[in-house]
């Protein structure tokens, strides 16, 4: 265990995510656009990609670089956030740097003899550049030959416009709204442009050679426009052309000719979260359950100084699983164990390791194993499990599904065994490299600082945790950020550059929390101290999760006072009262939503609703957005706050058993409006991993 | 402009998997220790002094020539015999087919290859069913079943570590849903125990030979 694992790392892989994603390929065969979704060159086919899959794609041409990650969020809807440099297109200040979210719909799949129909928006939530819609059908012919046709409007509308036919369906379709006129109004839904104006109709070919070798053309209905006007952009030709190859592992590097003036490349590494480098981590082998000897009754008769040599070696035991016992009872026929999981990223392979070691080590007569899972020194569930059962699936095909069936899980409150004299205090330090991104600032977009980090924490008392975090940054150029907030409310986050000049070893946290259980399926947690890099305070909150439900409801109250930019010990003026009420719901199909209503940190009362797709390995791609009473115009830049996060299993990368997981957020701009205090080991995360749907989805490691 | 920031992507990208360190008890097995390196486990080292049946196992399809002592730690009530290398990777084997392995990464979870067993115990053809169960990248449990032929391909000199066998040689070719493979069995021709293998486990680890020793 280290003291912050998801949070501390929070920052440590930034945008370059993206890449860690693609440490494993994985095979795909639709055809991709420049701009990183299904598509041919620039316009895109009604295709879809496999259901999960992330498409990281950066592509090419004439000034412009796009990188795009693409993520199909259902196998008929995906999205996308774009990141685009266009070169010189603000001269005389330089460059333009934009971002845009795309969204598309597959309306029918594609049938023997009808074509897949998808819609699509491209940028409907940017400065509007790529501003466009589309209505587009695909059909395959064979193997080798794809053909699409499409109707755009917006961008996509540029050459070969007619009039609207939606215009029969109202008036307000004739004219297109004109988007953006200053920053401040960039990052609405721009409603008043989606489907209005002229259409035009665009298609094209896509052609397979063999597996390797794939063709495609089009006509192509975006002239470049602001291009042509502000880069000097040469547009001659409505027809671009592209050929793609296709790696093994499923990468891909296409060229492709622009308009009849430019040639580009492009790379997509499309990545999914169900297939892991090394599927199954490489968690050393567990112990066989084996015929008992008569030798383990006897080891728990003989004792030495009060513990018996029996429970010496059942402790141990477990500890070479990874695991450390906290309370211990075995009555005639039951041992009821209480046990933390420092080591596997699933709940579920700490469980099957416990049971085996308890197969294996407690005395014949015990029949019945209950298994407490502890977090943060709660009780959480009690798994109850039989030892016949163990005994007998250890070598069952059906060994997962089975074991599950014949588990018991129920909410643990009460159950405390005996406390082991030996698992208190719990002591753990960690030092580990950090890595802290500022992204999109138009004076240099990329920016990070790469340094060293400490962590420590004691528990000197079960759910009582003191601990602190420093850093030193060693390299990077954070401390270069200039561009100073104009943000006109308090500057509750808009600080950061201040914060990463200001600051040079830092103190990232250092508090003390306690976790305890006030009655049934309800959990709590004080924490005081620093809690965050910018804010000091008091949090205090409530979770109420019964184990087998869907719907957990929670409260937290913040006292919080902004800390100095130094980052040390010292506080500003600014405070504030700050506090939501949460409700998180699992669909059951691997989407969690989760809506957070109360007061912000810049005293701003609204609600943040997040939707995130989980895959049972951990890995986790959601998106939020937060409105608040903050007016759009006194937000600023972006409007509202929003964007999208990943959380990546480092067992997932490595294949190695682990708990660490890189979390990244990325929003489009951080402004002050809509935001929360970062305070750590919130419960929802804590407790969640122990409940019996968690337990569930991820079971299938119970053996393993 | 392209290949600076592909660069710099993919430096930063490695940074993210600069390890860190701590007094947490992660128990990683790299890559390079998956077979040699690493310490013998105190368990592996009272297996070998007690003199434990051996076999040596090796991966063929991996491009490091991998090769690694298994020691057998005992039999469980239901037959399954567990053997482990010094590094605790275990392989779970039922008269003489691999039904399990662990800390390989892509294991086997568990298998039912008892049609086969009976028929290459008395080396004898015939046509069997198999069951494979492996750890999926998304933690569910995988089940793949094969439809087999095994097949006599007669006697075989088998050189192993103790000199020259006779053997007999059997072959075992199964089809599964978008997959097939194929094992041998070199059978003694008296006992009808197992002297050497190739055995297909999943699509991940693909085969492993296994050898008396």
């Amino acid at each position: 265990m280290t003291v912050d694992r998801t949070q501390s790392l929070a920052t440590l892989c930034g945008a370059t995510l993206l890449v860690c994603v693609a440490t494993s390929a994985t095979p795909q065969d639709t055809h991709i656009s420049t701009y990183g979704t299904p598509g041919l060159i620039d316009m895109p086919t009604a295709e879809q990609l496999e259901d999960g899959l992330l498409l990281p794609t950066v592509s090419y041409a004439g000034g412009m670089l796009k990188q795009t990650l693409t993520f199909q969020v259902t196998p008929r809807i995906s999205g996308s956030f774009r990141y685009t440099t266009l070169k010189d297109f603000d001269l005389p200040v330089g460059n333009r740097y934009d971002r845009s979210f795309d969204f598309s719909y597959q309306i029918l799949k594609e049938g023997k003899r009808r074509p897949a129909l998808a819609v699509g928006l491209r940028d409907f939530g940017g400065t509007g550049i790529y501003s466009s819609e589309y209505l587009v059908a695909t059909k395959n012919f064979g193997d080798r030959l794809g053909v699409t046709a499409g109707m755009g409007w917006g961008r996509l509308a540029g050459v070969g416009g007619f009039n609207n036919p939606l215009s029969v369906l109202s008036d307000h379709f004739d004219e297109r709204g004109s988007g953006p006129t200053n920053i401040n109004e960039v990052g609405r839904l721009e409603t008043d442009q989606w489907f209005r104006g002229d259409a035009a109709i665009f298609g094209g070919l896509t052609y397979k050679l063999n597996d390797r070798v794939t063709f495609a053309a089009e006509y192509s209905t975006d002239t470049y426009a602001a291009e042509v006007e502000r880069m000097g952009f040469d547009n001659k030709s409505q027809f671009n052309f592209a050929a793609t190859y296709n790696f093994r592992n499923g990468n891909s590097i296409g060229a492709y000719s622009l308009q009849g003036s430019e040639y580009g490349l492009m790379l997509t590494l499309p990545t999914h979260p169900n297939r892991p480098a090394r599927p199954g981590a490489q968690s050393k082998a567990p112990p066989p359950i084996l015929p008992q000897s008569g030798a383990v009754a006897a080891q728990w008769q003989t004792s030495d100084g009060g513990v018996s040599t029996g429970q010496r070696q059942f402790l141990a035991s477990l500890e070479s699983q990874g695991l450390k016992a906290e309370g211990l009872d075995i009555n005639a026929s039951t041992a009821t164990l209480q046990v933390r999981n420092d080591t596997y990223g699933a709940d579920a392979q700490a469980l099957g390791r416990a049971a085996r070691v308890m197969a294996n080590t407690l005395p014949a007569q015990i029949k019945t194993f209950k298994v407490v899972l502890s977090k943060q020194g709660m009780p959480v569930t009690v798994t109850t499990l039989r030892r016949s059962d163990i005994e007998a699936l250890d070598h069952d095909i059906d060994g997962s599904w089975k074991s599950f069936a014949r588990a018991d899980i129920s909410d643990a409150r009460g159950l405390v065994p005996e406390r082991i004299k030996s698992s208190y205090p719990i002591l753990s330090y960690s030092l580990s490299p950090y890595l802290q991104t500022s992204l999109f600032d138009p004076d240099n977009p990329f920016r990070a600082d790469l340094g060293i980090q400490a962590s420590a924490s004691i528990q000197p008392l079960r759910g009582f945790v003191l601990s602190g975090t420093v850093r030193q940054p060693l390299a990077g150029n954070l401390d270069t950020i200039t561009r100073e907030s104009n943000s006109i409310l308090p500057h509750v986050r808009s600080d950061a550059g201040k914060y990463a000049v200001l600051a040079n070893t830092e103190l990232n946290h250092l508090t003390a929390e306690y976790f305890f259980r006030p009655a049934a399926n309800t959990y709590a947690r004080i924490t005081a101290g620093y809690l965050e890099s910018m804010y000091g305070g008091v949090s205090g909150e409530v979770l109420w999760y019964p184990t087998d439900s869907r719907l957990a409801l929670g409260a937290e109250l913040n006292y919080a006072r902004q800390r100095d930019f130094d980052q040390l010990l010292g506080f500003q003026d600014y405070d504030v009262v700050t506090g939501h009420a949460s409700a998180y719901y699992d669909f059951g199909n691997g989407f969690l939503a989760q809506l957070d209503a109360g007061r912000y940190l810049a005293s701003d009362w609204g609600a943040t609703v997040g939707l995130d797709r989980e895959f049972n390995n951990g890995f986790k791609v959601g998106a939020f957005f937060t409105l608040t009473d903050v007016p759009f115009d006194e937000f600023g830049e972006g409007s509202f706050d929003k964007g999208i996060r990943i959380t990546l299993p480092v067992d997932w990368i490595t294949g190695n058993p682990s708990q660490t997981n890189f979390g990244t957020t990325i929003r489009p701009v951080q402004r002050d409006g809509g935001a929360r205090l970062n305070v750590r080991n919130r419960l929802f995360e804590t407790v969640r991993g122990a409940q019996s749907g968690e337990l569930e989805d991820r079971w299938g490691v119970f053996w393993r | 402009m392209i290949y600076t920031a592909i660069k710099r992507f993919a430096v930063l990208g490695s940074l993210c998997l600069v390890a860190a360190c701590s007094n947490a008890p992660a128990g990683p097995i790299g890559l390079k220790s998956l077979f040699f390196g690493g310490e013998q486990s105190q368990k592996f080292a009272a297996l070998s002094a007690q003199g434990a049946p051996a076999l040596a196992v090796a991966l063929p399809g991996s491009r490091k020539n991998t090769n690694a002592r298994f020691l057998r730690q005992g039999t469980s009530r239901d037959g399954v015999e567990s053997w482990v290398t010094g590094n605790d990777i275990s392989l779970d084997i039922r008269r003489g087919m691999i039904v399990g392995s662990r800390g390989f990464g892509g294991d086997l979870m568990a298998a039912d290859a008892s049609e086969t067993a009976r028929l290459i115990a008395e080396k004898r053809g015939g046509i069997v069913t198999r069951y494979h169960t492996e750890f999926g990248g998304d933690d569910v449990p995988k089940a793949r079943a094969f439809k087999c032929r095994v097949t006599n391909k007669g006697p075989w000199t088998s050189k192993t570590p103790k000199g020259e066998i006779a053997t007999v040689l059997m072959q075992e070719d199964c089809r599964g849903e978008n997959l097939s493979f194929r094992n041998f069995f070199w059978v003694s021709p008296n006992s009808g125990t197992i002297v050497q293998s190739r055995q297909w486990l999943t699509p991940t680890l693909e085969y492993l030979t296994t050898q008396q020793l």
